[in-house]
């Protein structure tokens, strides 16, 4: 899904029509308050926003997005680029800076980036929920096991017998919804990086 | 300064200046009448006393004549010659004292003793044989003098006041009064309504009749102000007036004219540096607006490439319009630019008014439905013919719209209302959107090149639209009434 904004119409529909043609679903809004109020978080997407929009700009309506939790990757256009502009945008955390005109080989590459961006950013998100479920408790078991640690060095770490360890194991391993020590580890890793 | 307050100006200084020379006028007036009246009053005064000198002569006969010869026929003569000569001696007498009784003898007439004259008490204390004493009655014009001739023998004679003054010797109006001590004996009123009264008075010369003359004098404000001096004076007054204010108007006038010329060699000088320093701010402005249809026409080519080889020929012809479009809006603003920077002349024809309406409105209609924004049109007089450079009064009309569409980008239920009717020699044609109007700081500077309140704005489309309007000698102003509104005039072609 590619969300765009720009104020110019003729911009929108062109640009939607290219990424037709490699058929990606793209939504088009022609200001900032527009897409305030159809983003749908249950659709995460890429962001193509120009960077000069009629009462909002590109780069506050970045800053509003991230204010109801939407941080998706987004990728930043403008008319004219000037150096200021760019490191500011860059700031704010866009994947990509482009100048109009914008090549066709360019948006793609930058799409295709922000695209594995989203999935990243997606899976650490689900990684996150998952782990968010365990306890205080069961989360300092976990640091331990993600450390290489067996049950009986956590137990004599924690000072706790070692069937209360295990019986912590077990709820992570149904929480996370693996029993393997390496996939749980992995998680864990992919969350704490 | 306005005319009211000019006029106010003069007429307060005519006012002033009347008022002063009134004043002036006035006081001379008053003035030379006073001493007028001086020297009538002194004249009379000399007369006057002439007068009581005669009375003093005329005793001093008598008191001879008694001296010498008694009561007698001579007496007699003398007397009744000064009676008859002078009707205001009234009364000439003797009085004799012998012991407790009084024989008051009296001559200017056929002789009469009154014997046992009772007033005997009343007889002036006089010791000196040739003094005289004076006395009066209240509210009687006639005074009497006493005249002691010899021990016991008074010569007696009564003066009538209300005939000391002949009528020549007064101005006429003037009032007179003449007293002696605390009595008047004649009062003679100034007439009334007189707005201002002089009042001098001296004593007459004479010993024996210290008689005072008083002389006043009333002022009309006819005589005070007489017309025929004042009226040519008012006159002359209010032409200098005028002329001060004519003079100060010239002067003015020559003033300001000095000033706008001044103004505006420096709105001419300041022009031309705006345009030197702004030929930057165009080209990056230029750039910019450039960029999007640029934009658009490279997507859409690679958008219609890639539907060739998918073999979708709706995405290709659907690229291939948008690209004609495009194209055609790039170069519009190409036109617009040259048309800004050259200025060229006006091809002035006439349309119309509905025709040129509709046609402009072509151009703008797709966009304005493509952004949900309803166009209300009403065109009376359709048939009248409008004088107007069709490509210009399009730009101007297609300006105006872009702006209202911008406007109404964020807003719920967008309307854009347009009317056109003829009024007189002119069409007005009004174009009201229902957006947030023009901010009140903005709206003074909308028709000032490069002044934009669009992020992406050159603003050069409502000076552009302005200078447009006016080669076609018509008018285009700004207003916020609801939303913005816009009203162009243009000439219309005459009825024939």
């Amino acid at each position: 899904m590619i969300y765009l904004v720009d104020d110019d119409a003729a911009v929108r529909d062109a640009l939607s029509m290219l990424l037709a043609t490699y058929g990606k679903e793209v939504m088009t809004f022609p200001d900032a308050a527009h897409l305030l109020a159809h983003v749908d978080r249950a659709k995460p997407g890429v962001l193509i926003l120009d960077l000069r929009l009629p009462a909002v700009s590109g780069l506050q309506l970045l800053t509003q997005l991230s204010a109801k939790g939407v941080s998706w990757p987004a990728i930043m256009i403008t008319g004219h680029g000037d150096v200021e502009a760019c490191r500011r945008a860059f700031r704010a955390g866009v994947t990509d800076f482009l100048t109009k005109p914008v090549d066709e080989h360019v948006l793609m590459e930058a799409i295709t980036a922000c695209e594995a961006a989203l999935a990243e950013h997606l899976a650490r998100a689900e990684t996150t929920a998952l782990l968010d479920q365990l306890t205080g408790r069961e989360a300092e078991v976990m640091e331990l096991v993600s450390k290489g640690l067996g049950s009986k060095e956590i137990a004599a770490a924690l000072t706790v017998s070692v069937r209360t360890v295990d019986s912590h194991r077990a709820a992570i391993a149904a929480k996370l919804g693996t029993p393997a020590v390496a996939e749980q580890t992995r998680l864990w890793l992919a969350a704490h990086r | 300064m306005t005319m009211k307050r000019e006029y106010r100006l003069l007429t307060t200084l005519f006012a002033g200046l009347a008022l002063a020379l009134l004043a002036l006028v006035g006081a001379v007036n008053y003035r030379s009448g006073v001493e007028d009246l001086s020297r009538s009053l002194s004249d009379a005064g000399t007369r006057l006393a002439e007068k009581l000198a005669q009375h003093e002569a005329h005793l001093t006969a008598l008191a001879a004549v008694v001296r010498m010869a008694g009561p007698s026929d001579s007496v007699h003569g003398l007397a009744q010659a000064i009676g008859s000569f002078y009707p205001r001696i009234v009364e000439i007498a003797t009085i004799r004292i012998e012991g407790d009784t009084a024989t008051k003898v009296r001559y200017d007439r056929p002789v009469q003793t009154q014997s046992d004259w009772p007033d005997i008490t009343s007889l002036p204390a006089l010791a000196t044989p040739g003094s005289t004493a004076i006395r009066s009655r209240p509210d009687d014009p006639r005074y009497d003098i006493y005249k002691l001739v010899s021990p016991g023998t008074y010569l007696f004679m009564t003066i009538d006041a209300g005939r000391l003054i002949a009528d020549d010797v007064v101005p006429e109006n003037d009032g007179y009064r003449i007293s002696l001590g605390e009595n008047r004996l004649i009062d003679h009123p100034v007439e009334a309504g007189a707005l201002l009264h002089a009042t001098r008075s001296l004593a007459v010369n004479s010993t024996s009749q210290p008689l005072r003359l008083e002389m006043s004098r009333g002022f009309r404000v006819s005589e005070l102000l007489p017309p025929i001096v004042v009226l040519p004076l008012l006159l002359a007054l209010a032409g200098a007036v005028r002329f001060l204010g004519e003079y100060r108007r010239a002067i003015r006038a020559r003033r300001q004219e000095e000033l706008r010329a001044a103004l505006l060699e420096q709105e001419t000088k300041l022009a031309h540096a705006g345009r030197v320093n702004a030929l930057g701010e165009m080209a990056s402005g230029i750039a910019h607006e450039l960029a999007q249809p640029v934009a658009a026409l490279l997507s859409q080519s690679q958008a219609a490439k890639r539907a060739m080889g998918l073999d979708r020929a709706d995405i290709l012809e659907q690229a291939l319009d948008a690209n004609v479009r495009e194209a055609k809006r790039a170069g519009d603003i190409l036109g617009r630019m040259r048309a800004y920077i050259a200025g060229g002349p006006a091809q002035i024809e006439a349309v119309p008014l509905e025709r040129a309406l509709t046609e402009a409105l072509r151009l703008a209609e797709p966009d304005l439905t493509r952004r949900g924004i309803g166009l209300e049109t009403v065109v009376s007089s359709g048939e009248r013919l409008l004088r107007i450079d069709v490509i210009g009064f399009q730009q101007v009309i297609h300006n105006i719209l872009r702006n209202a569409a911008d406007a109404l980008a964020a807003q719920g239920d967008p309307r854009i209302s347009i009317r056109a009717e003829a009024a007189g020699k002119q069409a007005v044609i009004t174009i009201a959107d229902n957006g947030p109007g023009i901010p009140a700081s903005a709206l003074p500077h909308i028709f000032e090149p490069f002044f934009t309140t669009k992020p992406d704005g050159m603003g050069l489309g409502l000076p552009l639209s302005a200078r447009l309007v006016e080669t076609m000698e018509g008018s285009i102003e700004a207003e916020n009434a609801g939303g913005a509104r816009f009203t162009i005039r243009l000439p219309l072609e005459d009825t024939k």
